[in-house]
């Protein structure tokens, strides 16, 4: 029996005085092997009060932290998964406080977090709630407070989450000691209360629970004027002492070799080669013991040293645990630790929209709607995680019954993560040629409205088998290129599709991603119902419509002009 | 590993049809670059060349492979590999044509030496291939693009003799070296018209920057450096051996013009290493991305001594048959022809035995049998008998072939993430052998030739005595198919 963590816990949190509790706090012992690859997670967040939405922020925060902090890959240190997770719940909190006419009243939490693994304390911390550690019967503060003091009476928040795109936390790693006992408070506790009688309140109580009660009631005899909360976190017993996090480290795990049908890796057996390309191969495998079918990724010995390539799988896996939607595809926890490096998907048995298309048969307009609609909300899902798809092709999406999913997350964009700088360059992907928007080869920023273009790329081509542009868009390369396209009406190659769904297929793809519609439900909401807008086909002036023949037409026009007046000046 | 193989005859899967393109495209190439020497009887008695002129001649085909494998390199990065071969075989191919229609010494020089950009085909392929097919077997693929297309130089040995002697004596040569050119054009149409850069609907990455290697540390750059200064010595040798007061080919004011562009290059391609690499030194390189340069220069003079061995004797041969054994043009080019048709399996065959008898182990067989073969080839005479040379001749090819399979069998496994750049070096140095043993050539006797390509290949031997087998981990497949991992010290 190896050496498990063992922690006691207790923890408090009260309105006080105030109308609204904005603290928010977690605390989560995981019962599986995510106690040793992952930890125990202890979280805490006061909610700003001058936020308007501080209560919300300080959840978001503990909730957000605990659940992605557990879905990140095995194989990133604790280091690197809090930090990403912080980065990317950061982003999403300030996007939140721009709706806000100031962002200082948007969505701002402090946070402190102490993640206990094997036998080291990982502190993360930006605000002014606070970490103590007692050992030995000395109680010491382990967070320095983020405040700016203007003057004694008054004293600002300088950093804390969704004050500001970039962020700063404050990070250490410490030792453990059987019998350490780690306390996390909001300034409703510690704003009241001196380390000596914090300490004394400590030894004295006979357990924790009692010890955080006492805390609370003291800080409200003290006279605190905030929310109160207070963590506690005794250590009983250390895991085991490898450094689980050395071990993990992204390039231990060797990749696995080319596999063929019947071969076993860690307990999957393959069933058939799904696809095999230049940069990874999918397998179709059972598991052994329960049976259950799945998809294999593996990557490509092309790679076997190329560290963005490897920071770019193990990523993918992580964008699959933290997607949630029906209509995109679920990754496979597997049963046992990895020897290798792979990752599993849910098997899904269906067509893909590719062979669909193939089938030269256009799609009913209705199923395509329906298509649209499904697709929009898989795509919503991934955008609600800053997460942009890059790819949605018709190879990408497979069809579960009339249900369509969304596989594949090799070309996927986290806003945040993407910026953290590395020792390589990381890779750049640019989409598949004929289905990437405009803004890819053109070195714009990218926008969910990229992945709008996708989709109504492949909506257009469900509908009539062609694509928009023709040939010519693969090939474009500059704004001049992009410019020069002439867009097909729908209408044209499949009569069948009325005009105001090609006015809404035409609008969201735009060159210019600011013309396209500015969310994907508008759109969607575009295909369903007639937008009066679009009803006409030739509502559009043609100027707009045929350039070069509207040019054509002025010019022969003023030719003729000339030639009448020149024919008067002679013969007058 | 890896059970599955390439179905060659499936041509309707997209990959196996892009193969056959490619190979087909880089046998062209070499069709009209090793055209000149199995033709060299016909040219030299119509322009009525002396020996020297002739030897220059051959030097002149080699000379541009050099610079223009970087040209190539970074135009295919920007256009891609699909644009790129379609208009290097159009471009050589009226080049070709030009060279075919030649009506004196002087233009014959030029179009030769323009045409020395057509060696560079081969890099397009490579790149095509390996963006078409998986890990598994992209080895080999690339074999298959390898061997095949290099079989181009047998197929012109054979061939074009051939075709030249059905014509009048006079026009016979320049109509087959036409009939190669105009397919050549054709074909870059029909290469155009059906090959795609990329599978359908396969995501686009931004392609790496295929400038300069990275090093692992200082020493590492010196070497690095070091290894560089032949590429251009070669090509600065080359212009001196034209010069006046030499061979007397080249006007003074151009070969000075010649030096400037070369110790121009020089310094462009060296500040490219320094920029790429001094940063990186300076940070320090992590652990796991280092690797051992001196593999590098091992495999680069493995190259030179069999590809470059192989593309300076396959020019010589045909003359160097008919002189010592009174052949005629077309018996002289099928003897040639033998030499290099055993690439069609020696190539492949030496990337096999690398997989099975170890990477060292491999290097050493090929380089020690191909010096020995040399050794012996430079004692044929006109009393020996025609069949004991062709044979040894053969045999020796085969050595030669499966050296340069033996190369790219090791050559990913320096360091994956670099194979490209770590294949140009090789490459280049194989092209630098055939400018300098050429270019010795013209100073001695082919018995002379061939003593000192046994010689250089004695050294490599050497050489090769030092490359590290590279190490990894393996992985065991048990009986009842579990894949498991076993480390390798």
């Amino acid at each position: 029996m190896k050496a498990r963590l063992q922690v006691t816990v207790a923890q408090r949190s009260e309105a006080g005085v105030k109308p609204r509790n904005e603290d928010s706090l977690a605390i989560h012992i995981p019962t599986d092997n995510l106690l040793e690859s992952k930890g125990v997670v202890v979280a805490i967040a006061d909610g700003v009060s001058a936020a308007e939405a501080g209560r919300e922020a300080a959840e978001i925060a503990v909730k957000g932290f605990v659940s992605d902090f557990y879905s990140t890959p095995d194989s990133w240190s604790v280091k690197q998964s809090a930090h990403k997770v912080l980065i990317a719940l950061n982003r999403w909190l300030f996007g939140r406080g721009q709706g806000y006419l100031e962002a200082e009243k948007g969505y701002v939490t402090t946070f402190s977090s102490v993640i206990l693994k094997s036998c080291s304390a990982y502190l993360f911390h930006v605000g002014d709630s606070r970490i103590y550690r007692r050992r030995d019967g000395v109680l010491e503060q382990l967070t320095r407070d983020h405040v700016a003091r203007i003057n004694a009476d008054q004293q600002y928040l300088a950093r804390a989450l969704g004050i500001d795109v970039n962020l700063d936390v404050d990070f250490r790693v410490l030792d453990l000691q059987v019998g350490d006992l780690f306390l996390l408070t909001t300034d409703g506790v510690h704003g009241v209360l001196d380390y000596r009688q914090i300490n004394q309140l400590l030894t004295s109580s006979a357990t924790l629970d009692a010890a955080a009660d006492q805390l609370i009631a003291s800080a409200l005899a003290a006279g605190s004027d905030d929310n109160l909360s207070c963590q506690l976190v005794r250590v009983d017993a250390l895991g085991e002492t490898t450094d689980v996090d050395v071990l993990q480290s992204l390039n231990r795990l060797p990749f696995p070799p080319e596999l063929a049908p019947g071969m076993k890796l860690d307990g999957w057996q393959v069933i058939e080669v799904l696809h095999a390309s230049a940069r990874s191969q999918l397998y179709r495998v059972q598991h052994e013991q329960t049976g259950e079918s799945a998809v294999m990724k593996t990557p490509s010995r092309n790679f076997i040293d190329d560290a963005a390539y490897i920071d770019r799988f193990i990523r993918e896996e992580w964008v699959a645990r933290r997607i949630d939607s029906p209509h995109v595809v679920k990754r496979v926890e597997p049963p046992a630790p990895r020897t290798f490096l792979y990752y599993l998907l849910e098997h899904i048995d269906g067509p893909t929209l590719a062979s669909l298309i193939a089938r030269k048969q256009p799609l009913d307009i209705a199923r395509v709607v329906q298509i649209a609609d499904r697709l929009a909300q898989g795509l919503r899902a991934f955008h609600r995680r800053e997460t942009l798809h890059q790819d949605l092709k018709p190879d990408n999406v497979v069809m579960r019954g009339d249900d369509p999913v969304i596989i594949d997350f090799g070309s996927v964009h986290v806003a945040g993560v993407d910026e953290i700088a590395t020792g390589f360059d990381r890779e750049t992907p640019l989409g598949t040629l004929d289905y990437s928007a405009p803004e890819y080869r053109l070195q714009r920023s990218r926008t969910p409205a990229a992945d709008q273009f996708s989709l109504a790329l492949v909506l257009y081509e469900l509908l009539t088998g062609q694509h928009p542009f023709g040939a010519a868009y693969a090939r474009a390369t500059c704004l001049r290129d992009f410019t020069n396209l002439s867009y097909v009406p729908a209408y044209r190659h499949n009569p069948l599709v009325p005009l105001w769904m090609d006015g809404a297929l035409r609008r969201a793809l735009q060159v210019n991603a600011d013309l396209r519609y500015p969310s994907l439900s508008e759109f969607v909401h575009d295909l369903k119902h007639p937008n009066p807008l679009y009803l006409t086909a030739d509502q559009r002036p043609l100027l707009e419509r045929e350039p070069l023949r509207a040019w054509q037409l002025i010019s022969a026009l003023l030719l003729l002009g000339n030639l009448i007046l020149a024919f008067l000046l002679l013969s007058g | 590993m890896g059970s599955i193989g390439i179905k060659l005859l499936d041509v309707a899967n997209p990959a196996i049809r892009t193969l056959h393109f490619a190979w087909l495209a880089f046998f062209i190439t070499f069709v009209m670059w090793f055209g000149l020497g199995p033709l060299a009887a016909f040219i030299k008695a119509e322009f009525a060349l002396t020996e020297p002129q002739w030897k220059a001649l051959l030097m002149l085909n080699v000379a541009l492979t050099i610079p223009a494998r970087i040209l190539i390199g970074m135009l295919v990065d920007k256009f891609g590999p699909r644009a790129i071969y379609a208009g290097l075989l159009v471009v050589s191919g009226i080049i070709c044509i030009a060279f075919a229609w030649s009506q004196t010494y002087t233009q014959l020089a030029i179009s030769r030496f323009l045409l020395g950009f057509v060696g560079a085909g081969f890099v397009i392929g490579i790149r095509l291939v390996s963006e078409w097919f998986p890990a598994r077997n992209v080895g080999l693929a690339e074999g298959i693009y390898g061997g095949w297309g290099n079989f181009g130089s047998a197929a012109a040995a054979a061939l074009l003799p051939m075709l030249a002697a059905a014509f009048a004596p006079a026009v016979g040569w320049r109509i087959a070296l036409t009939i190669a050119g105009v397919i050549s054009i054709l074909y870059a149409f029909v290469f155009f018209h059906f090959v795609r850069n990329t599978p359908k609907g396969s995501t686009y990455f931004k392609p790496k920057k295929s400038g300069g290697l990275e090093v692992s540390n200082w020493k590492d750059l010196w070497l690095y450096l070091l290894l560089n200064i032949p590429l251009h010595l070669a090509l600065l040798v080359l212009v001196w051996r034209l010069a006046p007061g030499n061979l007397n080919l080249l006007p003074q004011l151009w070969a000075n013009v010649a030096y400037v562009a070369i110790v121009l290059l020089a310094v462009y391609q060296f500040r490219k290493i320094l920029q790429l690499n001094l940063p990186r030194l300076r940070a320090g390189v992590p652990a796991n991305q280092q690797y051992k340069f001196k593999q590098v220069a091992i495999l680069s003079l493995s190259y030179f001594a069999s590809f470059g061995s192989e593309i300076a004797v396959v020019s010589m041969l045909p003359i160097f048959f008919m002189d010592t054994f009174g052949l005629t043009p077309v018996q002289a080019g099928l003897s040639t022809a033998g030499f290099v048709v055993a690439n069609l399996v020696a190539r492949p065959a030496g990337g096999w035995m690398s997989d099975r008898i170890g990477r060292r182990l491999a290097l050493c067989i090929q380089l020690g049998g191909l010096s020995v073969g040399y050794a012996l080839m430079s004692f044929i005479d006109a009393s020996w008998p025609l069949w004991v040379a062709l044979a040894i001749t053969i045999i020796n090819s085969l050595f030669v072939q499966a050296g340069c399979g033996g190369v790219y069998a090791v050559i990913p496994l320096i360091k994956r993430s670099m194979t490209g750049q770590v294949a140009g070096m090789a490459g280049a140095y194989g092209n630098v052998g055939g400018v300098i043993f050429l270019t010795v050539l013209s100073f001695v006797h082919a018995s002379t030739f061939f003593m000192i390509i046994a010689v250089c290949s004695a050294v490599v031997f050497v050489a090769v005595m030092f490359l590290d087998e590279p190490e990894g981990h393996m992985v065991e497949v048990l009986p009842d198919g579990t894949v498991q991992l076993i480390e390798v010290k």
